[in-house]
C-alpha cells in the first residue's frame, strides 16, 4: 500500500500556505514540500478529520501543523487498507452518499414521525396521565374555578331549591360510578346566555343556566354529567397537557434552525393536532357516558337529543331540533354533512354533532334489545 | 514589509449542492429520530462542517472543530429546559413567565458563550478564529438598557396618571412605543459593534466603524420599503376578495350577529383569510430582504481585517427577495423537503456575493494560544432557538 497525496500544507500556528505531497507507506508518513522532506512519522500520529460529502479533509501532523487535501477517495482507500482509528466514522457517509439510503432514510423518518403522532404520543400521555395520583389533578384544576368565575361566569340564575334538587341527583348518580377518589362538585354558573358544561380536572364540573334551559328530561343531563365526568376520569385535561407540550417541544426544535417560517410552521400543525387530539378526548367521554348509560339503565338516546338541542341552538334556520324518541333513530332529517361541514369538523376540537348523535342512537339501539 | 499596490480579489464561492446535502440532511433526522435526539449533536457538527467546508476563498476551505460530545451536554440540557418551561408553562402560566424571566436574565451570558465557542470552534488555513469580548457589555446592553427604557417609561406613565389627563396618558403610551420599538436600531448597533470589533483571526483582529445614524437610515428605508409593497399587496388582496365573494359571506351582518362560528368556518372566509396572511407574509420577506441585504453590505464594507484585508458584500435587494420568496413557496410546496436545496442556495448566493480586498498576502496569519472551554453557552442557545448574526 503506498499512497500518495496532493495538497497543501501549513506550518503550525502560521496561514503560510505551500504545495506538498503526503506519501503514506505501511511504516510510515513522509511529507515532501516543495520537493523536499519536511519530516517523517508514524501513520497512527496522524489525525485524519472526517469525511463529510466532499469537502477538503485536515490531516494534522503530530507538530501541529496542517495537511489539507481534497483527494477524498484516496485518503478514504488508505484509512481502510491501514486500519486507521479515522475510518470508524467512515460508514456514516456512505450512508449519506447513498439515493437509496437517502429515499430510505426519507420514508422511514415519515413513518416513525406519524407513528408517533398517531399513537405512540397519546398512548404514553394517556399512560403517564392514568398512573398520576387524583391529588395532581386536583393540584392543575386549583385557583382555576376561582378564575372562570373572575373572567367568564356569573352567578347562576336558577333557585336554591332548584340546585339542591339538581345536586342531589347528580350525587345518586355519581354514587354509582367507579370515582377513583376523584370528588365530584357540580356548580351552577351564567355564562352570557351561551349554554356550555365544562369539567375540571380536579373534579368541578359547571353547567350554564342556558344550557338547563334546554335540558326537558333530567336524563338527558344526566347523560352530559357522565360525559363531563369521563374527562375527569379519563384525566383528559392532564393527557392535553402533556400531548401539547410534547408537541410544542418536539416543533420547537424540530424547526429551531429555519428561520422565518418557525411561527407559520409551529402554530398550525400544532393547532391542527391539538383539535385532532381533543376530537378523540370527546368521543372516548361520549362513549365513557354511553357505557356508564347502560349500566344505569338509562337510555342513551338521551345524549342524542340533548347534543343536537346543543346544535340546534347556534342553527337559527333550523331553531331547536325537536326531541327524538327511538321510532326516528337512524334516519337523520338534518342534511347529510357537506364538504364544509367535514372542513369544520376537521378545524373544531369536538367532532361533528350529528356523528355523535348517531352513535349514541346506535348505542340506544342496543340498549332497547336488553 | 511589502506591499502590493493593487489590492488583490479573493472572491468567496461556495462548491456545495442541494442533492449533496439533501443525502446528509436525510440520514441526520432519521438518526436523530431513532437516537431520540443524541444524534442531533453529530448532525449539528457534520452539517456546520458541511458549510465551511465548502465555502472557500484563494482555494482554501473553512473548518468547523467542535466535537459532538462537547456539545451534546448542552443540547440535553436546553431540552430538559424547554420541556420544563413547556409543561410548567401549561399547567401555570406564572411558572412560564418566572422562565421567561430566567432565560432573559440568562441569555447575555448564553450568546457571549456561543461567540467565543464559535470562534474558538473555526478556522481558516490552520488558523483559528477568537473572540475577546468581555460579558459586562452584553448585559448593558441586553439587560441594563431596555431595562432602563422600561423604568423610565413606567416612571412617566406613573406620574402622568396622577394628573388624570387621558390627552397625556395616551401621548405617554406614544412615547414609550418610540422608545422602545425606536430604541432598536441602537441596539442593533451595539451589539453589531460589540461583535464584529471583538473578533480575531489569529493574533489578528477585525475591526469595524458602524454609524448609528446609517443603522436608523436602514431601518427606516425597510419599513418604507414595507409600506411601499403594502400599496400593491392592498389592492390584490382586495380584488381577490371582492371576486370570491369572501365580501359577501363576511359582511352578511345578520349571519354574522346570529352565529359567527359558522360564518368563520365557511370555507371561502377561511381561505381568504389564509391569502391575506400569505401576501402580508409575502410583503414582509421582501421588506427583510432588503433589510438584510443593506445591512450586510454597510457591515462588510466597514469591516476591515488587521490593516490590509478589506471586506465586501454585494447582496443586492432583488435577487435576495426573490430567492428567500421562491425559497419559501418552494419549502411550502414540498412541505419541508426543499429545505437543503434552499440552505445551499442561500449560502451560494451569499458566497457569491462576498470577497476580500487584500493588499497583503493571505500567508502572513499567525495563531493565538487556545484555551478550552465547556460548550454548554452554545448549545443552550440553540435549543431556545438564538442564531446570534455574527456577521461572518
Amino acid at each position: 500500500m503506498n499512497v500518495h497525496l496532493n495538497g497543501y500544507w501549513y506550518p503550525a500556528g502560521s496561514s503560510a500556505r505551500q504545495d506538498a505531497t503526503l506519501v503514506c507507506e505501511p511504516h510510515g508518513y513522509r511529507l515532501d514540500v516543495n520537493d523536499l522532506v519536511q519530516q517523517q512519522g508514524p501513520l497512527d500520529s496522524l489525525d485524519v478529520s472526517d469525511r463529510v460529502g466532499n469537502i477538503a479533509r485536515k490531516i494534522y501532523l503530530h507538530d501541529g501543523s496542517l495537511f489539507e487535501s481534497i483527494e477524498n477517495d484516496e485518503i478514504d482507500r488508505f484509512l481502510a487498507e491501514t486500519g486507521h482509528r479515522g475510518r470508524k466514522t467512515s460508514v456514516i457517509h456512505r450512508l449519506e452518499s447513498s439515493k437509496r439510503i437517502a429515499v430510505a432514510s426519507l420514508v422511514i423518518s415519515v413513518l416513525l414521525v406519524g407513528a408517533f403522532f398517531k399513537w405512540g404520543l397519546p398512548l404514553a400521555a394517556r399512560h403517564i396521565a392514568h398512573n398520576t395520583p387524583v391529588g395532581v389533578s386536583e393540584k392543575i384544576s386549583d385557583g382555576a374555578m376561582a378564575t372562570l368565575d373572575r373572567i367568564f361566569f356569573k352567578p347562576t340564575n336558577l333557585t336554591a331549591d332548584d340546585q339542591q334538587k339538581w345536586r342531589q341527583r347528580f350525587d345518586e348518580l355519581i354514587a354509582q360510578v367507579p370515582g377513583e377518589g376523584f370528588t365530584f362538585k357540580l356548580h351552577f354558573r351564567q355564562m352570557d346566555g351561551v349554554p356550555n358544561a365544562l369539567a375540571l380536572p380536579g373534579g368541578d364540573i359547571v353547567v350554564t343556566d342556558t344550557f338547563m334551559q334546554l335540558v326537558d328530561k333530567p336524563e338527558e343531563l344526566d347523560a352530559v354529567l357522565l360525559h363531563e365526568v369521563g374527562h375527569v376520569l379519563q384525566r383528559h385535561g392532564l393527557q392535553h397537557v402533556l400531548q401539547a407540550s410534547a408537541v410544542t417541544v418536539i416543533l420547537s426544535l424540530a424547526i429551531g434552525e429555519v428561520s422565518g417560517v418557525g411561527e407559520l410552521a409551529t402554530g398550525i400543525p400544532i393547532f391542527l393536532m391539538q383539535s385532532s387530539y381533543s376530537r378523540k378526548s370527546e368521543s372516548n367521554a361520549d362513549d365513557f357516558a354511553f357505557n356508564q348509560m347502560l349500566k344505569l339503565g338509562i337510555d342513551p338516546a338521551h345524549f342524542a337529543t340533548i347534543i343536537r338541542k346543543l346544535g340546534g341552538f347556534y342553527d337559527d334556520d333550523v331553531g331547536p331540533a325537536p326531541a327524538r324518541t327511538d321510532k326516528n333513530a337512524g334516519t337523520p332529517e338534518d342534511d347529510p354533512e357537506g364538504p364544509a361541514d367535514k372542513l369544520s369538523e376537521y378545524l373544531s376540537s369536538h367532532p361533528g354533532i350529528e356523528s355523535r348523535a348517531e352513535r349514541a342512537l346506535e348505542m340506544s339501539r342496543a340498549f332497547n334489545k336488553l | 514589509m511589502e506591499h502590493d499596490q493593487t489590492p488583490t480579489s479573493y472572491p468567496f464561492t461556495f462548491t456545495g449542492s442541494g442533492g449533496e446535502y439533501f443525502k446528509i440532511w436525510i440520514v441526520n433526522i432519521l438518526l436523530s429520530i431513532v437516537t431520540l435526539y443524541i444524534y442531533s449533536a453529530w448532525a449539528k457538527v457534520r452539517t456546520k462542517r458541511y458549510f465551511y467546508g465548502n465555502t472557500v476563498l484563494d482555494n482554501s476551505s473553512f473548518e468547523y472543530h467542535a466535537k459532538p460530545t462537547q456539545i451534546l451536554i448542552g443540547r440535553l440540557i436546553g431540552v430538559a429546559l424547554l420541556i420544563a418551561v413547556t409543561i410548567g408553562g401549561q399547567l401555570n402560566p406564572a411558572i412560564a413567565g418566572v422562565a421567561y424571566l430566567i432565560i432573559f436574565l440568562g441569555l447575555p451570558w448564553v450568546i457571549w458563550r456561543s461567540l467565543k465557542f464559535n470562534s474558538k470552534m473555526s478556522s481558516y488555513r490552520n488558523i483559528r478564529f477568537g473572540f475577546n469580548g468581555k460579558l459586562a457589555p452584553m448585559y448593558g446592553v441586553l439587560v441594563l438598557l431596555p431595562a432602563l427604557i422600561l423604568g423610565s417609561v413606567a416612571l412617566l406613565g406613573y406620574l402622568v396618571s396622577k394628573l388624570g389627563n387621558p390627552a397625556l396618558m395616551s401621548a405617554v403610551v406614544i412615547i414609550a412605543f418610540v422608545l422602545f420599538y425606536g430604541s432598536a436600531p441602537w441596539i442593533h448597533k451595539l451589539l453589531s459593534s460589540y461583535s464584529l470589533n471583538n473578533h480575531r483571526f489569529g493574533t489578528t483582529p477585525f475591526s469595524a466603524k458602524l454609524s448609528t445614524a446609517r443603522f436608523y437610515w436602514i431601518y427606516l428605508k425597510s419599513i418604507g420599503v414595507a409600506i411601499a409593497l403594502l400599496i400593491p399587496a392592498a389592492m390584490i388582496a382586495s380584488a381577490l376578495v371582492w371576486q370570491s365573494g369572501m365580501f359577501n359571506s363576511l359582511f352578511d351582518m345578520e349571519s354574522l350577529r346570529d352565529n359567527p362560528q359558522e360564518v368563520l368556518q365557511n370555507p371561502i372566509v377561511i381561505f381568504g383569510f389564509i391569502g391575506i396572511y400569505l401576501l402580508l407574509f409575502a410583503v414582509g420577506i421582501l421588506a427583510k430582504a432588503f433589510f438584510q441585504s443593506r445591512l450586510r453590505n454597510y457591515r462588510y464594507h466597514q469591516t476591515i481585517l488587521g490593516n490590509d484585508f478589506d471586506l465586501q458584500s454585494s447582496v443586492k435587494f432583488g435577487p435576495l427577495g426573490w430567492i428567500l420568496f421562491t425559497n419559501i413557496v418552494l419549502l411550502i410546496v414540498t412541505l419541508g423537503l426543499a429545505y437543503p436545496w434552499i440552505k445551499v442556495r442561500l449560502a451560494r448566493y451569499f458566497a457569491n456575493n462576498t470577497h476580500v480586498l487584500a493588499t497583503q498576502s493571505l500567508d502572513q496569519f499567525m495563531a493565538d494560544e487556545q484555551d478550552r472551554i465547556s460548550a454548554i453557552g452554545e448549545e443552550l442557545g440553540d435549543a431556545f432557538d438564538m442564531e446570534f448574526d455574527v456577521g461572518l
